[in-house]
């Protein structure tokens, strides 16, 4: 397999656990709480929603504004 | 004992990426991982008392104008355009009015599920950012951004579209929306 195809089956693969986590989350609650209630819990803490935030933010930055660098 | 409070993960976290922005040779984002870091030590060496009673709370309508409005501005505005800069710096006081509230003194108790699930979301998103890691330093020891092509990289032609663009926008504030609550209570 060359490199080109790893690279992007492993970002699919993660994409794919992720929404299987959300999944197990609605489905399971009892083995992993859904990820609503754990955003809720870490966003009660000051700390925690100022670095979510700005990483939230610099996501829509970094793809609207700043430049891909080459 | 004070110094050492200095040493939270976030902090970590955050000076971190600044340096690798800052070897990147990245300025933008050394200084917007830099202020996060130094706004996250004022929270750390005690300034969290101040700030807003309660987060403010939006209706729906008025959230769903602000989603369309920026998602027409960037349908119809230039890629990396002044207009893209307005719309994200106008989200800092909204954000900053959203998220500077006091925390409750009574904090909610985890149970074990919710303790279990944020570990594996946490392994989930540092597994993620190695994937882009690899892909990134990859692309730059090569000089072959084709063959380690990042995430910035793949989503660069649907993000040159204009419909690309609003769409990405409109996603990128749902999950915001969703993230802070803006609705939640």
């Amino acid at each position: 397999m060359s490199w080109p195809v790893v690279i992007i089956a492993s970002y699919l693969i993660f994409i794919v656990i992720g929404i299987a986590l959300a999944g197990i989350g609605k489905l399971r609650p009892d083995a992993l709480a859904p990820f609503s209630e754990v955003v809720e819990y870490i966003m009660q803490h000051r700390i925690t929603r100022i670095a979510t935030f700005m990483v939230w933010w610099w996501l829509g930055w970094h793809f609207m504004v700043g430049e891909t660098i080459r | 004992m004070a110094l050492l409070r200095g040493f939270n993960p976030w902090v970590i976290v955050f000076l971190g990426m600044a340096f690798f922005h800052a070897w990147r040779a990245s300025l933008e984002d050394f200084l917007i991982f830099g202020i996060a870091a130094v706004l996250i030590m004022t929270q750390v060496f005690g300034l969290t008392g101040k700030g807003f009673k309660q987060q403010p709370q939006f209706k729906v309508l008025p959230i769903g104008l602000v989603v369309i409005a920026a998602g027409l501005v960037m349908f119809f505005t230039e890629r990396h355009g002044v207009w893209d800069m307005v719309v994200l710096l106008a989200f800092i006081p909204i954000g900053i009015m959203l998220l500077l509230y006091q925390d409750d003194r009574v904090q909610q108790v985890p149970t074990l599920q919710v303790l279990r699930s944020r570990w594996i979301w946490g392994v989930w998103a540092i597994g993620f950012a190695l994937a882009e890691l690899v892909a990134y330093l990859g692309s730059k020891i090569y000089d072959d951004l084709d063959t380690f092509p990042t995430i910035s990289s793949l989503l660069d032609p649907a993000l040159d579209n204009p419909l690309g663009r609003a769409v990405f926008i409109v996603f990128w504030l749902i999950s915001g929306v969703y993230l802070f609550g803006v609705r939640r209570r």
